[in-house]
């Protein structure tokens, strides 16, 4: 998996079908989505700072 | 220019979680700017030009302290308590439990971090300040995300991160 498109999912930086192409990755790969949702919940404590 | 200052002054606090050093970097760093203000006068590169110089610094400090540390470990120099002995590390505050995580994160990785996340700076105007690519950056940022996610699991810091 491309970390630098990791990174652009995550900020929402995707282009729609871009997207929807990674959010079809994230169901067929659990372990890829296990480790977005940690991490999304991760930038959510920078914003609760 | 108090602006500059809080910002630069920020971005060292977070970088270290040290307000001694966090000084020690603003001033260092507003005399390298005096001396390159030819350099800085363009005001769309007063920005960039002040992160890169506070950057350097923010590195280049941490280097003379781990020195430091190294010369107390070995018993070759002596600090002194410092004046309040009941004075500890703050702790439990989400706030602080965050920064001192990104303590342990390498310092490429962690100027990345800071960037975006506490002074709201684009990718590519990161990318711009620390004269890299863009892609560079956002994989530093991966790393640097994926080292503090893993660190907080590993050391139970942040229940809400576990799902199963």
């Amino acid at each position: 998996m491309n970390k630098e498109r990791i990174v652009d999912y995550l900020y929402g930086d995707l282009d729609d079908q871009a997207r929807a192409l990674f959010e079809q990755e994230l169901i067929d790969n659990p372990s890829l989505s296990k480790e977005c949702r940690e991490t999304l919940k991760l930038l959510s404590r920078f914003s609760a700072r | 220019m108090d602006q500059w200052g809080k910002r630069v002054y920020n971005f060292a606090r977070r970088y270290a979680n040290d307000d001694h050093f966090a000084n020690e970097v603003v001033q260092q760093t507003f005399i390298q700017a005096f001396e390159k203000l030819d350099q800085l006068k363009d005001p769309t590169k007063l920005q960039s030009g002040l992160y890169r110089i506070a950057s350097n610094n923010c590195i280049s400090q941490g280097r003379r302290l781990a020195r430091r540390r190294q010369l107390e470990e070995n018993g070759l120099i002596h600090t002194p308590d410092p004046a309040n002995p009941s004075q500890v590390v703050e702790r439990k505050e989400l706030r602080d439990m965050v920064l001192k995580v990104l303590q342990m994160i390498p310092p490429e990785q962690r100027q990345v971090i800071i960037m975006k996340e506490y002074e709201g700076l684009k990718f590519r105007e990161i990318a711009g300040i620390l004269e890299a690519s863009e892609n560079t950056i956002k994989a530093r940022m991966y790393y640097g995300l994926d080292a503090k996610r893993k660190i907080m699991i590993q050391n139970k810091l942040n229940k809400d991160l576990y799902y199963e």
